[in-house]
């Protein structure tokens, strides 16, 4: 059941991950043109061979994600209520997250220059166990983000809690 | 109140210099056994290790000094690059002491100390005598204290020693995998008794140069050595097991060569760990152990949990454990939970993740052995082999869900599973769940299933734990009851 406070990841993540694919892209691709036209001549046949495939085998994964980004964004949600976040994702594998508010214990925001430029941070949720990240949220729900889980870690001192 | 810097007790000197050999010794083996060395650049080679060893030892004791405050222990240590490391008392998750048989003599004892933070380094002492080990543990006593609770240190409420008799039943059951290959070959050397005999005579063929009873024989005795060796190691590290609870805290104290101990405060345990393996399962005897929250970093011996019962009667356990852990509801759980045909539906699945996984190396076998005419007899082994796996990859899935409870009761959550045969229970407070899961594919939208992972805190990782085939509505009653927590 999907909380009814579940809402999209920002419209512009969508772009952010268009943008990604097709750098990735042309990196792989400039790869295979160099290996191809550069080295084609001086390597040993088998080993050219072998990295062709694996190049396009990656670039065909690529292709893949780009094609799924709208699938991925659909079904990409996240929740935010009194004592925890719940995030969403997929529909044929579906998968939910959640994290009591009261157990998280840092929440780092990386913002890479295609993330700046719109204005999106990611976010990683960090427990005493484990990690998990919101692929890009907007700066400033970051910022309420960040203010909400510092009261509650106040709450969560563990030795006053003690028994 | 600042005490005066202090140094180790000189024996720690020994330690300092036997980890110095330790670390330079594979540089000496490759000196040592160079091509073109002589017996006297050999002996040098020896003679300067022993040097170097001395020289490292004492440096590293004279550098290493050490402040005891009630609040805080300030360490100071390193020749070249000098490291202050600050730890203050109420952050400390478990004191460890070690003997190696060779402090004994001197009453000294090797002593680490854990904080819960993932980054933080530990503080080890190489050798401390008794008496700074009891001011240490007296300062953290006192200040993980509430200033409610009495500020002497308590005498100890209950103690639980292990008899000889359980000591000797636990090492002999610890040997379960062993014991299935034991099992195992016996089965295969009845076997051959009885079957045709061209196929042994094929058998025997293929052993070439020895015989097939001539390699059971020779895996018999590899088997009974290992046996032994299994069982004094188990009978050397938990001989005259002790654990004691004073108030809030616990101590274990175990090892006949190298001596143990460990305190800790009943707090900062996460998670009660119930074990059984198959062959206890048939003596109706369990395993508890203690999962903590502790830092990773520097530490050698990976330990996953801690026990605090090596073994005791099943339907007892939890009535023993109650004495030391006051604060837990321990409850064996009845109830089977899961959807309906929940183990058709995991059956199914571990037949088509078994299908998925074999099919392409299956593929590419018989493509080569077509190709480049392998013997039929390796594809006959190899199906053989790849059966008996996958009936008891299915064994496995089917006991698992037999096994699998969930129960709420307060502020408990008590999950039973099982893997590979072994019995897991874990009873877990709720405010140290630190997340939870669902999962579900759309071939489980119609049967309303769901797969729930709860994520505990184990050492510096993360242990999860998964219950498969769930009701929908009683996963997420259990997501809510661990986010609603304090």
């Amino acid at each position: 059941m999907i909380s009814k406070y579940a809402q999209y990841l920002p419209k512009r993540a969508k772009i952010v991950w268009v943008l990604d694919d097709l750098i990735g892209m042309l990196v792989l691709g400039l790869a295979l043109l160099i290996l191809n036209l550069c080295l084609g001549a001086q390597w040993p046949s088998t080993i050219i061979m072998v990295l062709n495939i694996m190049l396009i085998v990656i670039i065909g994964l690529v292709i893949g994600h780009l094609l799924l980004i709208p699938y991925y964004y659909r079904f990409h949600r996240y929740a935010l209520d009194d004592t925890a976040i719940l995030i969403y994702k997929g529909f044929f594998l579906r998968k939910t997250e959640a994290i009591p508010l009261n157990r998280i214990q840092n929440v780092d925001t990386t913002q890479g220059p295609l993330l700046q430029f719109f204005h999106l941070k990611r976010l990683v949720i960090v427990t005493a166990a484990h990690s998990f990240s919101i692929a890009a949220v907007d700066e400033q729900v970051a910022q309420t983000l960040r203010e909400r889980l510092i009261l509650a870690a106040r709450q969560a001192r563990e030795v006053n809690n003690d028994d | 109140m600042m005490t005066k810097s202090a140094h180790q007790p000189v024996v720690a000197v020994i330690a300092e210099i036997i980890m110095t050999v330790r670390e330079f010794f594979f540089v000496v083996l490759f000196l040592f056994f160079g091509h073109t060395r002589s017996m006297t650049s050999r002996l040098i080679v020896i003679v300067g290790l022993i040097l170097l060893a001395i020289l490292f030892g004492v440096l590293r004791w004279w550098f290493f000094t050490y402040d005891v405050t009630p609040h805080e222990i300030t360490l100071k240590k390193g020749v070249f690059i000098r490291k202050y490391v600050h730890m203050p008392f109420e952050r400390i998750q478990t004191i460890t002491r070690t003997q190696p048989f060779y402090f004994q003599p001197f009453d000294v004892y090797r002593v680490s100390i854990k904080t819960s933070g993932k980054k933080d380094d530990r503080l080890v002492f190489s050798a401390l005598r008794l008496t700074q080990i009891e001011v240490i543990e007296q300062y953290r006593q006192q200040s993980q204290t509430k200033t409610t609770e009495s500020k002497e240190v308590p005498k100890a409420d209950h103690v639980y020693h292990i008899q000889t008799s359980e000591l000797v039943v636990f090492a002999l059951t610890s040997l379960g995998s062993l014991g299935i290959f034991g099992a195992l070959a016996t089965v295969i050397s009845e076997l051959s008794m009885h079957m045709p005999q061209d196929l042994v005579a094929k058998f025997d063929h293929w052993f070439s140069g020895q015989t097939f009873a001539g390699y059971i024989m020779i895996l018999a005795v590899i088997l009974i050595v290992s046996l032994v060796i299994a069982f004094a190691r188990i009978y050397n590290r938990y001989y005259h097991f002790t654990l004691t609870r004073f108030g809030v805290h616990l101590a274990i104290t175990q090892g006949l060569l190298t001596k143990k101990e460990i305190q800790l405060r009943l707090s900062r345990i996460q998670a009660v760990h119930y074990e059984q393996s198959l062959l206890r399962r048939w003596v109706n005897l369990a395993t508890i152990n203690v999962l903590l929250a502790s830092s990773g970093r520097g530490d050698k011996e990976k330990q996953d949990k801690t026990t605090i019962i090596p073994v005791v009667s099943s339907s007892k356990a939890y009535h023993v454990l109650s004495d030391f852990l006051p604060s837990y509801r321990l409850i064996t759980p009845k109830k089977a939970i899961g959807i309906d045909h929940a183990m058709f539906y995991e059956l199914r699945y571990e037949v088509l993740m078994s299908l998925i996984y074999l099919t392409l190396p299956t593929v590419i076998y018989f493509g080569c052995a077509y190709v480049w005419h392998w013997p039929t007899i390796y594809s006959v082994i190899g199906i053989f082999i790849l059966s008996v796996l996958i009936i008891y990859v299915m064994i496995c899935a089917a006991v698992r869900m037999t096994d699998q409870r969930l129960v709420i009761e307060q502020e408990t959550l008590t999950l039973q599973t099982s893997q590979w045969l072994t019995k897991h229970v874990y009873t877990i407070p709720r405010d140290k769940i630190q997340g939870a899961k669902a999962t579900q594919s759309c071939f489980m939208i119609k049967s309303q299933a769901q797969h729930l992972r709860v994520i505990i805190r184990n050492g510096d990782r993360a242990k999860m734990i998964d219950m498969r085939y769930l009701p929908e509505a009683e996963v997420e009653r259990v997501i809510r009851w661990i986010t609603h927590v304090k």
